[in-house]
């Protein structure tokens, strides 16, 4: 497996960056148009291929229709190749002083995107199989903007020595510019050497994969697989197995299969590394080998994991909430350990980010909070109930019953707040316990809600927001006494977002 | 903290939208109800009993309803913070800090417009506090001070940015 970003390769790819002149615009590697088109119409290819195998006999026949459609497809996949290799040979990359500008000057469209280094939020180097046969890399930048939290901002795909010569001139840009604004960091940059703090090894991947996994695909399987095989062995046996006994086994194992195989794939070699004082390089995966480098001080929260089996266990992994560091969109938790337990992920911690390390016991949900939370299940409870009362068998509605209401009892029983000085610790899930600690200075708005019991007993919860992609974007707080929630609306207007106490 | 009412069109404007919800919701069952009795698919009594308690309970409710959400319906602005309180059942507070505002928006749907009313939007980069049903003109001067405020936050910072790196 080839690593992307070791010491060897740095000090070879400063010398390339040397020898780049980086002011002048390139292109991107000429493959790009390629990979482009391979990706985004992979669908249409295998279906293609997929119909030029079943039904070549029928296509010779009298298929006139069929041969049009497949013709069809071939000039629509032809169209998309020639529109991705006008935009390749009009699109131009430069440093424009410290500036990186993307000029993309198409006959329909023109435009000329500025990217000043002190707002990159992330920086990821990706290689799959495609990029691989290629010898090229794709270098992605994130920025710390809310607008485009959901989507990388530049995806670019260049020989890796070049893709790793311009992350490296971003970084040092983007220091330059942090240690002319805050001095007394000059003396911390000096010490900006690449150290591994922790390498997974395969076992500790499986471990990940394994326990990872949620209680409910363990469920759906459970129940999906022996339906499967009842109702498809028989008629398999009987005539062969056609396309939707296929679809059935993917409908069937699917869950399982992409929460207990794919991270064996996603997280091989999982290695976290500082460069620096300021940074953290995550790096990880089999076929698609990624590379994230995040500035960490725009690290908006630190969340906490424990994947039901995990929480057994008492272990946990952790998440690194920066814009870009895993895209909602690409489905990829933005990971900076996998599952450890408690005592190493807190060391982890200490080396990576000491300023989100939770100082105080986290508070559990007062017993108060109980019926709030089983009151707000009793309504789907109930309904199902009835449902099962009126259309199937009462026995299927009390199990019904029976699992809603366990359900709000682990709601309630997860539930946690951890009140700091200057940062706040929230805990929710249900079977998966989450928590995330942010700082008060990086709550974008926060909505306190009650109803009358609530009120009654002196209980709100909450909705608290921070910027981060959809997926993290809000943080639901309690069932807590209306006092503490009061207390994080206070402290939220009592911080600027530059973490500044007024 | 002083909270703001809003304006007695706001109760029109909330019952209107009511009776236009429930009205296509009663349609749709209603629709599907007769196409079951053309086709001679009986029913047992059940499923018109709920039919027609839920006509009775959305009569009731675009009845008595928007009066009350009237009554919660409050908000409150001054130089550090917008807030909202509503609700009917649950009652929720929506906090934004104005230095973390970074977008103000007025919208004006087209049965807000039918009461010369509109809604300003106070969107920060996590999420948005949304103060509905207010008047043209009060949202117009919402608006303004939202922007001035916000204008003044950010050459604040502006300056404290230079003063740094001067300092540097």
């Amino acid at each position: 497996m080839r690593e992307l970003p070791p010491e060897d390769t740095r000090r070879k790819t400063t010398t390339v960056a040397a020898a780049l002149d980086l002011q002048q615009a390139r292109r991107c590697h000429f493959a790009a148009p390629l990979i482009a088109t391979l990706k985004g119409t992979w669908a249409i290819i295998v279906f293609l291929i997929v119909t030029f195998f079943r039904e070549v006999s029928a296509l010779k026949s009298a298929g006139t229709l069929l041969l049009f459609a497949a013709l069809g497809l071939v000039v629509l996949l032809l169209l998309i190749l020639v529109f991705n290799v006008l935009r390749w040979r009009r699109t131009y990359i430069y440093f424009s002083g410290r500036d990186l500008v993307v000029e993309r000057r198409l006959a329909i469209s023109q435009s000329r995107t500025t990217l000043r280094p002190e707002s990159v939020a992330s920086i990821n180097i990706q290689q799959g199989i495609l990029e691989r046969l290629f010898r090229v890399s794709r270098l992605q930048f994130d920025l710390n903007s809310a607008a485009t939290a959901d989507k990388t901002d530049f995806d670019l795909i260049f020989p890796t020595a070049v893709a790793l010569a311009y992350q490296q001139e971003l970084e040092r840009l983007r220091m330059t510019a942090e240690v002319a604004a805050d001095p007394v960091q000059q003396d911390m940059q000096a010490a900006s050497e690449f150290l591994v703090l922790r390498r997974f090894t395969c076992k500790e991947v499986a471990r990940h994969a394994l326990l990872g996994t949620s209680l409910w695909s363990i469920f759906y399987t459970l129940v999906s697989v022996p339906l499967y095989f009842s109702l498809s062995l028989e008629e398999a046996l009987a005539e062969g197995v056609d396309l939707s006994m296929l679809i059935g086994l993917v409908i069937a194992f699917g869950p399982v299969f992409s929460q207990m195989i794919s991270p064996l794939f996603r997280y091989y070699g999982f290695t976290l590394a500082r460069l620096g004082n300021d940074r953290v390089q995550i790096s990880y995966g089999l076929f698609t080998r990624r590379q994230f480098t995040l500035p960490l001080a725009k690290t908006n929260a630190i969340v906490l994991r424990q994947p039901f089996f995990a929480r057994l266990f008492g272990l946990s992994y952790g998440e690194i909430i920066n814009v870009g560091m895993g895209d909602a969109a690409e489905g990829i938790a933005p990971a900076f350990c996998l599952l450890t337990d408690v005592r190493e992920m807190s060391l982890l911690l200490d080396q990576i980010a000491p300023q989100f390390r939770l100082e105080q016991d986290i508070l559990a949900s007062p017993k108060k909070a109980l019926p709030i939370s089983l009151l707000r299940y009793a309504p789907w409870a109930l309904a199902g109930v009835a449902a099962a009362v009126l259309f199937a068998r009462w026995w299927i509605g009390l199990i019904w019953f029976c699992l809603l209401m366990v359900s709000a009892l682990f709601s309630w029983r997860t539930k946690g707040l951890c009140l700091m000085e200057d940062r706040l610790a929230i805990c929710n899930g249900i079977f998966n316990k989450r928590t995330i600690i942010t700082f008060y200075a990086k709550l974008q708005s926060l909505k306190i809600v009650d109803n009358p019991l609530a009120r009654r007993l002196g209980l709100a919860w909450g909705v608290a927001t921070i910027l981060a992609e959809a997926a993290s974007r809000t943080n639901t707080i309690g069932c807590f006494s209306a006092a503490e929630l009061d207390s994080i609306a206070e402290k939220m207007l009592c911080y600027d977002s530059n973490g500044l106490q007024r | 903290m002083e909270y703001h009412a809003l304006h007695k069109k706001a109760v029109a404007c909330m019952r209107l939208s009511e009776i236009i919800g429930w009205g296509v919701l009663l349609l749709i069952l209603g629709a599907t109800r007769l196409v079951l009795l053309f086709k001679h698919i009986l029913l047992p009594l059940w499923p018109d009993l709920c039919l027609l308690g839920l006509v009775a309970f959305a009569v009731l409710f675009c009845l008595l309803v928007p009066p009350v959400r009237y009554r919660r319906y409050r908000y409150h602005i001054d130089p550090e913070q917008v807030v909202v309180v509503e609700g009917l059942w649950f009652i929720s507070r929506s906090i934004a800090p104005m230095e973390r505002i970074h977008q103000i928006s007025v919208k004006s749907g087209p049965i807000d417009r039918l009461y010369g009313l509109a809604q300003v939007e106070a969107v920060t980069a996590g999420g948005k506090v949304t103060i509905r049903f207010l008047e043209k003109q009060v949202a117009d001067e919402i608006t303004d001070f939202l922007q001035q405020r916000i204008k003044h936050i950010v050459t604040e910072q502006g300056q404290q940015g230079s003063e740094v790196g001067t300092h540097a």
